[in-house]
């Protein structure tokens, strides 16, 4: 169960990076990236199927459960081999890794998804498929030359 | 006491950040990182769990045996030139990952790639599908930029015509 994100509906605030940190203790696991400052993409850990943090990993404190790639913090000794192997330099480390958990101690689902305001990120993948397709049904329909 | 097999010691952070004994001490300074190893009494052996190299052993108490000391040149990124891991660690990632996948689409080594830099780079390949359409409706991008936001209505055609005549006097 990772965390779609729709770039399209994202305006860029960085709410989500905030509220991570809150939620973390001010180690966030979001950055939002600003491509030619006019598309934000907020960029996090996609747990990937066959993840290389995990692979990289000696004592096995990242692992695959299930869908996601959990973190065990008291395994964990901060030798920094994740950070260099993940693909998409999500994962920081001071003393041990840092690296998206789904917040798994909160109550409701990830804190980005509860706060963030354009509803960009969610948990459903149907959702934003749905989305995806209407919004380029919609643009299909839309008349010519007109902005 | 530590011995150290200084071929085998990849220059991470796992032995400094585990010793409870502040023994291990390690600079970074302008992208040179040092590692030192105290002589140590203790009877721990974290550090010789915790090493994913196995480079540390522990041996008995010896007066000769010297402080061990190791310094790394960290590797730049390909892209930005910042230094940021030391070259046996992306050995080590490189020798665990299989090889057909170190290298992207493009022909980009990524793992000799800073993290920012891989996150820039993953940005603007998700952003690429959206970007031309975003440009297109930017009006700092399109001739309105110089119209106006509503086009070239009569105020804004005057103005222009002034800036014209005002920067003819100029010359």
């Amino acid at each position: 169960m990772p965390v779609y994100i729709d770039i399209n509906r994202c305006i860029g605030c960085r709410t989500c990076e905030a509220a991570c940190q809150m939620e973390h203790g001010g180690r966030g696991h979001i950055n939002v990236q600003y491509v030619e400052d006019l598309v934000a993409v907020p960029i996090f850990c996609h747990h990937c199927d066959e993840a290389f943090c995990a692979t990289v990993c000696f004592k096995g404190a990242l692992h695959k459960e299930g869908e996601t790639t959990a973190f065990d913090a008291e395994k964990c000794t901060g030798c920094g081999l994740c950070i260099y192997a993940c693909p998409f330099g999500v994962v920081w480390a001071d003393r041990t890794a840092h690296k998206c958990d789904l917040c798994r101690e909160r109550k409701g689902g990830p804190a980005c998804i509860s706060v963030c305001p354009a509803k960009a990120l969610s948990v459903d993948f149907d959702l934003e498929v749905s989305r995806a397709r209407s919004r380029a049904a919609r643009a299909a329909a839309a008349p010519r030359g007109v902005r | 006491m530590i011995r150290v097999d200084t071929s085998l010691c990849l220059g991470c952070q796992s032995c400094f950040n585990v010793c409870p004994g502040q023994n291990i001490i390690r600079n970074e300074t302008d992208g040179r990182i040092t590692v030192h190893w105290k002589r140590c009494k203790e009877e721990c052996d974290l550090c010789v769990k915790m090493c994913p190299a196995g480079a540390i052993t522990l041996v008995p108490w010896d007066e000769i045996e010297p402080e061990w000391e190791i310094s790394f040149d960290l590797v730049a990124c390909k892209i930005c030139g910042s230094r940021y891991a030391t070259e046996p660690m992306l050995k080590k990632i490189e020798s665990s990952l299989p090889a057909e996948i170190q290298k992207d689409s493009t022909g980009l080594e990524w793992i000799r790639i800073c993290p920012v830099c891989r996150r820039n780079i993953e940005a603007e390949s998700l952003a690429k599908l959206i970007l031309p359409g975003r440009r297109k409706n930017d009006w700092r991008c399109s001739w309105h930029f110089l119209a106006g936001k509503r086009g070239l209505y009569p105020g804004r055609m005057r103005l222009l015509y002034n800036l014209i005549i005002f920067a003819g006097m100029r010359i």
